[in-house]
């Protein structure tokens, strides 16, 4: 059935008078759906993928509630206000896309946004073997992206998104049960509180589905968790150090010890064109390898990294360091990772299992996965789908 | 963009070359071409050309060039330069040289910039850098008519900037010559 039919035939025939649909004419999203449900939506996670969808029904004034198992809203989205100063994202720091996409997960034309935004082209790019610095800076070029300039990902969400939805976030309920054997579906969390909804969208990162910190009754399907199997979301983490004096290039490429194809790990200039006369590099490691790295303490990671910096850099990182701040995704018990290395490809994910669970996150975008934008278009998308009935 | 200063540099080093040339021209024109540092960078350069055959066979080209290219929110450059070729390989209608070049240039890169919801940009703030790059080109030309040669050339450019690490960029040109004077090839 296709949307004109279903409009025609699905939706007056069979639904009763208090649901006859409604056809928004808001002035505030720029697209207009037929909306063809009126009940309550539980949305499991406030991360990007959380938020865009809890913002979307709030859009289309669906009611629903946000479960939100850690004490702040972002997930993956976090930044640092004390090491520099200027804002740091301890997660997600680059926008893999045109700056546009901002304006589209915003979606309000109301909405009178300038949001400051840095080119992001690196000047200087090395890349390190054997304690061996060889200047790269030919081929920069063919790689840009942007970034905040005197902001982040965690204020853009802080912004533009969660005011809207702010008192619809719930926190510190990490959820343990998802009952959707029946019409209503039950949620409860680890201290004994129901939540209960017409339909759940559960956002929560797929190590935590991996780890079944999530008991699903009925169990989920074969297909389904056969598709989770094949998606791995290895350790991550990004240390932020702060020196006195700029002694690095703009990005460094320091292939690690037992790196296989799904390794990365980088240094870079943190402060690239931000306003600010800090120094600040940062390393990002994600991928198998960074598993060692992720199991030492916040002070024995900056001592490996300085003790590495100074065999490259003569000396000059501890000569010039100042402090420096360890985020470490594996070790966020609600995270427990960095970002999905496949898109799970799966029926359920467009259709959802049983028609009341679906999901949503970085991991299930066909196009953008593992990106902020990735995991909001998927919580919109699924807000969308359960606002035309499902 | 240019102050005077900067606007008479540009037309002594223009003039130096012109004269420096006229003596053994046997072709001169005027080129137009795409011109940036692969694969975003866009732009336009334009200038004079100039052809003096000094033995047989063996062109050397001149050419003197304004420019301009740009990176979208990341900087525009605008840019004097001079470039003298020599031809590897011609044949009548068409030939193949190797190209050196000095550009002096001013970037004015973009720090910041700010985007609305409908994706607009606006705010740009810039921070002016000067350089001089030195490249080298191979490259293509063909005669299409009697006046009008096309020609593409690829080169590799050294760029030694103010403010910013030097850097080397990949540079694309693909322009079109109206020649003024025809040099007669049944000579040769
Ligand atoms: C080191 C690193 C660097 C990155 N860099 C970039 C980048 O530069 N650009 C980019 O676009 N992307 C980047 N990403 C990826 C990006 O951060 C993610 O793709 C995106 O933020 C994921 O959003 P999400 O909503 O899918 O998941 P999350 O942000 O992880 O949100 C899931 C939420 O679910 C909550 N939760 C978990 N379990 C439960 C439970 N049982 N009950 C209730 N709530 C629960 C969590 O607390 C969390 O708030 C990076 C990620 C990492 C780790």
């Amino acid at each position: 059935m296709n949307r004109r039919d279903f409009i025609k035939n699905g939706l007056f025939a069979s639904l009763g008078l208090s649901m006859a649909p409604t056809l928004l004419q808001s002035c505030r999203k720029k697209d207009e759906l037929l909306v063809n449900f009126n009940g309550k939506v539980l949305i499991i996670g406030a991360g990007s993928a959380g938020l865009m969808a809890g913002y979307t029904l709030q859009q289309y004034g669906i009611d629903f509630e946000i479960i939100e198992a850690s004490s702040v809203f972002g997930g993956r989205v976090k930044k640092s206000n004390n090491l520099a100063d200027f804002p740091i994202d301890l997660g997600a720091e680059w926008i893999h896309d045109e700056p546009s996409v901002l304006g589209q997960l915003i979606n309000d034309d109301s909405v009178d946004a300038k949001i400051d935004l840095l080119s992001y082209q690196p000047e200087s790019y090395s890349v390190s073997s054997n304690n061996d610095l060889s200047k790269l800076n030919v081929g920069m070029q063919f790689y840009r992206e942007y970034k905040f300039r005197n902001s982040t990902w965690f204020d853009f969400f802080e912004d533009y998104i969660v005011p809207s939805i702010a008192d619809k976030i719930v926190y510190n309920q990490p959820v343990s049960k998802v009952n959707y054997l029946n019409d209503q579906v039950v949620v409860e969390s680890e201290d004994g509180s129901i939540f209960t909804g017409d339909k759940v969208i559960l956002t929560v990162p797929i190590s935590i589905l991996k780890a079944e910190n999530i008991v699903f009754q009925p169990v989920l399907p074969v297909d389904f968790t056969e598709s989770l199997g094949k998606v791995s979301m290895p350790p991550g983490l990004k240390v932020f150090i702060k020196f006195s004096k700029k002694f690095y290039p703009d990005l460094m490429y320091v292939p690690t010890e037992n790196a296989g194809e799904n390794d990365l790990k980088l240094y870079y200039n943190a402060a690239f064109k931000k306003d600010t006369e800090d120094h600040v590099l940062g390393m990002i490691q994600v991928g198998p390898d960074a598993e060692r790295i992720t199991s030492l303490e916040p002070y024995q990671i900056t001592d490996l990294l300085l003790l590495e910096l100074d065999k490259i850099f003569y000396g000059q990182a501890s000569e010039y360091y100042i402090s420096s701040r360890t985020q470490n995704w594996s070790n966020e018990p609600y995270i427990q990772g960095s970002y999905s290395f496949e898109t799970f490809e799966s029926e359920y994910i467009e259709e959802g299992v049983n028609g009341r669970l679906y999901f949503a996150g970085e991991a299930y975008h066909p196009w953008a996965s593992s990106t902020v934008q990735g995991a909001g278009y998927s919580g919109r998308d699924r807000a969308l789908k359960i606002i035309q009935g499902g | 963009m240019f102050t005077s200063a900067k606007r008479i540099l540009v037309f002594f080093v223009f003039l130096t070359i012109c004269v420096y040339a006229k003596s053994q021209v046997e072709e001169t024109g005027w080129n137009v071409a795409y011109y940036g540092a692969v694969p975003y960078e866009v732009g336009l350069k334009v200038g004079g050309y100039m052809n003096s055959n000094v033995k047989a066979k063996i062109d050397d080209i001149y050419r003197v060039q304004f420019g301009y290219h740009s990176l979208p929110r990341d900087h525009r450059t605008l840019f004097v330069g001079g470039e003298k070729g020599k031809t590897i390989r011609g044949a009548k209608g068409n030939s193949s040289s190797i190209i050196f070049g000095a550009n002096l240039g001013l970037q004015k890169e973009v720090l910041g910039f700010s985007v609305g919801v409908d994706g607009r940009i606006s705010n740009r703030v810039y921070d002016n850098r000067y350089f001089l790059m030195l490249a080298t080109y191979y490259a293509y030309r063909r005669h299409l008519s009697k006046t009008i040669d096309i020609y593409g050339q690829l080169g590799y450019g050294h760029k030694f900037v103010t403010k910013e690490a030097n850097k080397g960029v990949l540079l694309l040109e693909l322009g079109i010559t109206k020649l003024i004077k025809r040099k007669n090839y049944s000579d040769e």
